[in-house]
């Protein structure tokens, strides 16, 4: 399989202190992959680096082959990356279909139609509320928007930055009800979460992460039936992470 | 009778002159509203054109009809070399970035009113333009007044049309709302920012060419525009429209009936007042959410 | 000893350094007199306009750059000191310096209540605000008839252009003196703080507002000692020289010039421009203001640290640490972390009860409740967004509950500032770090040890021997954002003990530290417990805290879904699934 993200030794973080230590990791294309780790591994900087909201202090980011160097964020999503930032990042003062047409804002007319109505087929909810200012929605359905928007930029990798922060455990199953959807149709996914079982269980391939370093990588399955996995949360030799695992 | 004829000739005089200061404070509040810099040099930039409609009026006898568009133009490079030039090299990020952009400006302000100054001299000036006065049954209002405010609500309603109804004006609407988010959908955001602020600065030409028909303008009569500006938009809350309109009513009303009642210098004191009172006591602007940009 | 001694040669001899500044501040002053004295009008008039800004400048630098609170107005006060002298003048017929005397008291009383409302504004607001207040000035200048209207008056006691250089020269020494010791003192502490991070600074027990409102009426003073000079030297009174927006214009760019915040910077910003203008007054007297504008933009663009930042990078004209370094803490000396118990082990002292915090149409925190007892550690673990730091905040009192009590003891923390909550005994760390980069590692430990003790020595000692249980002591001069993340947690952790807690609150201080750092924070926790002190940790890092804890509350979606004793609450099935989440709402097969 080709790779479609490819990151290698890749450094960087605020002022001078770095957070990301030389990570190095692909995506291949139409695979979905998650990196998980706890609070404050260096996720997010992860992802900031990735899409060029910050400048690396080392290494490279390579998508479809072509190295990114200092490409401003925007150019990085003409060139097929779907970011879904931390935060969500809505227009919150717009209702929901206007923050989808600008997610299309170079396309024609009717392939504006046809990729709207796409989104609300993957997301029928928001066919409901596409009148709706975004500022009123639920998290979950803001979440939603979120994805819908970056989706409207037909990616050609989407990547995602915790989407389940803040959701009920029911609205989480939704959004990665939709993901896999949208992977089985062929869309490449890479997604950075805290909640490590809704990630590995869409996911095919895993990457641990601990303070800014992957630890391991492995096939989703293995990693959710690892009782290490919970030590990469919340620190070794801990009563959780010696109770047998997962419940 | 004549009471009340008074109080309604101070009412819709007020009302004129809230749509000649929102027309004055139109570019201040969307450069404010999408890139959260306040343009100390915008009440220079109105100066600079109203004097600039004084000498095409001494030059040609043309009156706005001719200035405006120019103006408009000339504001509008303007403004886009200033982005060019200085707000682009400034260092916006941190806890110092809001006083840098705030300096460049006031450096910027002293600059251009100091050249004008030299160009122009010091005195008061004005263009003899719809000198006239319309009679409205018992009573009369100025024609300069009048067509000032007229042309002042149609470009407030063009301006709000063309934020919500076209495609660019949506896109830099969606920059002011979360740059992060429309850098994600693969906007410029840049070049909006570029584009936004040559625009406010082409809205401050252009109501200068046609306010000076009104306001007699001098040199460095900028940074009193500048502060009634902010006034009317930190009123209305930063950046939003809807509120700016009703602020702009607000203060034109009081404005009117307290040089009416108390003197004109009184009135200017008012303004300033009005605008320490409202940072303290309602800094988020008289409408909050609603009417945002 | 040899380990010991060189850092002592180099303190001598920056020490050296410094004293050598002073000696050249000496001699320029000395000569600045003697061309007071036998220099002609020209000469004595140019010294006293240099001077003159000198002044402004200083006084513009304590409010705009020791307390970073920008003004575009303060020139306004210079004006009220013109005015008020002018009077007591022309009214009265007050000896100069009487009437001086009497300009700056007024400046004072009127900056005290304007200080006091205008200081709640923030950045822009507070600068436009300003700027308001002085045309306002200027308006009532202009159209009250005392003191000659808006024509102006002229002034009756006019002294010699000499006296007034000789009298304005000492104000101008008198401002670097008052900015040096400004520099040198906990109000200058205090005000660097409350610049760099005025939560931070409150959560450090310091009233900001009172620091802040000090540093407004000392500008106000300065400003308004200028205009009372000006006048006694013009010997005329106008609002449009008086409320002069050039000289506002003029002071800012001094002092960005030289460098803002510092104690040379404004010296010489102020006598290179006055030079400079003068030079351009006398070539090119219409262009002098645009060029004036075009270095401000040169300034801000290229020069953004000012002349000062020339000189620093070779080490000279940096601010001296306050007090220090720190004196050496010999073994037999050393003292408990607390000097007396706080509390008695065991007795309640904290009590959230029910508490609710809703933002908007989200209910961050859901009717929690917890307690913390003297000499017991309360963990309180969960997931991202359950609302774990909502409650801190909610306690240290920078935010506030919908519903719900909180009490320190018997007293209720309702509508208290963050900075009397402080010195009620509660202290906290910020779950990112908030240094004061301004200040060394020393100074950001002093801070607190002043709020907390009865003097300046033992505020020193108490510092001194932190910075020791800290193992910071060779760093003490360093600035917090030269420290690795490990260090510079310890020095966040270290500042909130030195306000010698009742209830210590811990932001997740463990995460990402090393297990020998971990040691040292255990110490200083078991220390801090044996002493009474209640402390309450959020943390992710579960064994970190875990054999400490005497307690642990799960939070999740704001609300607490379990707690007790740490072996049985972590090994309810219900938290795990909190930590790690669940994507389905069936529960997975390990």
């Amino acid at each position: 399989m080709p790779e479609l993200l490819q990151l290698q030794q890749v450094s960087g973080g605020y002022h001078g202190r770095t957070v990301v230590h030389e990570v190095s990791l692909s995506v291949a294309e139409g695979e979905a992959v998650a990196a998980v780790g706890a609070n404050g591994a260096g996720k997010t900087t992860l992802l900031r680096l990735i899409m060029g909201q910050l400048p690396l202090s080392g290494g490279q980011v390579l998508f479809a082959g072509r190295a990114l160097g200092r490409l401003p964020t925007f150019e990085r999503v003409r060139l097929g990356i779907g970011y879904v930032p931390e935060g969500r990042a809505l227009f919150p003062e717009m209702s929901v279909e206007e923050n989808l047409e600008i997610g299309a804002y170079r396309a024609s007319k009717a392939e504006l139609r046809q990729r709207l109505d796409h989104i609300y087929q993957v997301f029928p909810k928001l066919q409901r509320l596409r009148q709706t200012r975004c500022r009123l929605l639920s998290g979950g359905e803001q979440q939603m928007v979120t994805v819908g928007r970056a989706l409207m930029t037909r990616p050609r990798l989407l990547i995602l930055d915790e989407p389940s922060t803040g959701l009920a455990p029911r609205v989480v199953g939704e959004l990665y009800q939709a993901l896999r959807v949208l992977h089985s149709d062929g869309l490449t996914v890479f997604v950075v979460e805290q909640n490590a079982y809704a990630a590995l269980r869409f996911a095919q391939r895993g990457y641990v992460f601990e303070d800014g370093h992957i630890t391991r990588v492995a096939p989703a399955t293995e990693l959710l039936h690892d009782p290490h996995l919970v030590e990469s949360y919340v620190g070794r030799a801990s009563p959780l992470a010696s109770s047998q695992g997962p419940a | 009778m004549l009471q009340l004829q008074t109080y309604l000739l101070l009412l819709l005089t007020g009302i004129m002159w809230g749509g000649v200061y929102l027309l004055m404070a139109f570019g201040l509040n969307l450069i404010y509203g999408v890139m959260k810099v306040v343009n100390l040099a915008h009440g220079d930039f109105i100066v600079v054109a109203g004097l600039l409609a004084v000498t095409l009026y001494g030059a040609f006898q043309a009156g706005p009809v001719l200035a405006i568009p120019l103006a408009t133009l000339l504001f509008l490079l303007v403004g886009l070399a200033v982005y060019r030039g200085l707000l682009a090299h400034v260092d916006t990020t941190g806890s110092q970035g809001e006083l840098r952009t705030l300096l460049i400006t006031f450096g910027l302000s002293s600059i251009i009113s100091n050249i004008a100054l030299l160009i122009w001299g010091g005195q008061y000036q004005s263009v003899p333009f719809f000198q006239s006065a319309v009679r409205l049954g018992p009573l009369f209002l100025p024609e300069s007044l009048i067509v000032s405010s007229l042309v002042a609500f149609v470009l407030a309603f063009a301006v709000q049309f063309w934020l919500t109804r076209t495609r660019w004006g949506r896109l830099v609407r969606a920059t002011a709302q979360s740059e992060l988010g429309a850098a994600s959908c693969g906007l410029n955001t840049g070049r909006i920012r570029l584009l936004t602020f040559a625009l406010g600065a082409a809205m401050a030409g252009a109501a200068g060419a046609l306010t000076v028909v009104l306001i007699p303008v001098q040199a460095a009569s900028g940074g009193f525009v500048t502060v009634q500006a902010f006034t009317l938009i930190a009123l209305g809350g930063l950046g939003n429209y809807l509120g700016a309109l009703l602020a702009a009513i607000l203060l034109g009303v009081i404005e009117v009936s307290s040089s009416y009642f108390l003197g004109a210098s009184a009135a200017s004191a008012m303004i300033y007042l009005i605008f320490i009172l409202v940072l303290i006591v309602r800094p988020q602007g008289l409408l909050g959410h609603r009417g945002r940009i | 000893m040899t380990r010991t001694r060189a850092p002592r040669v180099a303190i001598t001899l920056a020490r050296l350094r410094q004293e050598r500044i002073w000696l050249l501040f000496g001699i320029v002053v000395l000569a600045a007199a003697m061309v007071a004295l036998f220099g002609n009008g020209d000469q004595a008039q140019l010294l006293f306009s240099t001077c003159l800004f000198v002044v402004l400048a200083y006084a513009w630098n304590i409010i705009s750059g020791l307390s970073g609170y920008v003004s575009f107005g303060q020139v306004g006060f210079f004006g009220i000191g013109a005015y008020m002298a002018a009077t007591c003048q022309i009214a009265w017929q007050w000896d100069w310096y009487l009437a001086a005397l009497g300009a700056v008291l007024a400046a004072i009383v009127l900056a005290l209540p304007l200080g006091t409302v205008m200081l709640r504004l923030q950045g822009i607001f507070f600068a436009l605000g300003m700027f308001g207040l002085s045309r306002i000035g200027a308006l009532i200048a202009t159209s009250t008839s005392l003191v000659g209207g808006s024509m102006g008056e002229p002034v009756p006691i006019v002294g010699t252009t000499q006296e007034t250089a000789l009298a304005m020269l000492g104000c101008a020494v008198g401002a670097v003196v008052l900015t040096a010791w400004l520099l040198r003192s906990p109000l200058g502490l205090r005000l660097l703080a409350l610049r760099d991070d005025e939560k931070a600074a409150e959560a450090s027990g310091i009233n900001t507002n009172a620091s802040k409102v000090t540093a407004f009426c000392l500008s106000a003073g300065l400003a308004a000692l200028a205009g009372s000079l000006y006048v006694w030297n013009v010997g005329f009174i106008d609002p449009g020289s008086a409320f002069n927006n050039t000289y506002e214009l003029q002071t800012i760019l001094m002092v960005l010039f030289g460098g803002i915040g510092t104690l040379w910077g404004p010296l010489l910003g102020a006598v290179v421009i006055s030079l400079i203008s003068n030079a351009l007054w006398a070539q090119f007297p219409q262009q002098q203001q645009i060029i004036l504008g075009a270095l401000i933009l040169i300034a801000v663009i290229w020069m953004p640290g000012g002349l000062v930042s020339l000189f620093q990078r070779f080490g000279w004209l940096r601010r001296r640490p306050v007090w220090g370094p720190p004196p050496p803490v010999e073994a037999e000396e050393r003292l408990p972390l607390f000097p007396a118990a706080v509390g008695n082990v065991g007795e309640p002292v904290l009590g959230c009860q029910e508490v609710t915090r809703r933002f908007g149409g989200l209910t961050a925190l859901n009717r929690v409740s917890l307690e913390a007892r003297s000499g017991h550690i309360v963990a309180v673990i969960g997931p991202n967004g359950a609302g774990k730091t909502t409650l801190f905040n909610l306690i240290t009192g920078f935010d506030r509950c919908n519903g719900g009590a909180i009490r320190l003891g018997k007293m209720l923390l309702k509508r208290l500032a963050p900075y009397r909550i402080a010195r009620a005994g509660i202290a906290r760390t910020f779950q990112t770090c908030r240094p004061f980069p301004s200040l060394t590692a020393w100074e950001t430990l002093l801070l607190p040890a002043l709020v907390a003790s009865a003097s300046k020595e033992e505020a020193i000692r108490a510092a001194a021997q932190m910075l020791e249980r800290l193992a910071l002591r060779d760093q003490w001069d360093a600035s917090p954002e030269s420290l690795p993340p490990g260090q510079l947690r310890f020095l966040e952790i270290g500042r909130a003990l030195m306000l010698r807690p009742r209830v210590l609150l811990l932001d997740e201080v463990m995460a990402g530290m090393s297990p020998e750092e971990i040691r040292l924070i255990h110490a200083l926790l078991r220390e801090a417990v044996a002493a009474g002190c209640a402390v309450i940790a959020i943390e992710h890092v579960v064994p970190a805290i875990m054999p400490i804890a005497d307690h642990v509350s799960v939070l999740d979606f704001g609300t607490t879904i379990a707690q007790g004793r740490p072996d049985e609450v972590l090994r309810n099935p219900a938290v795990i699934e909190a930590y790690l989440g669940t994507g389905e709402e069936e529960p997975v097969n390990a």
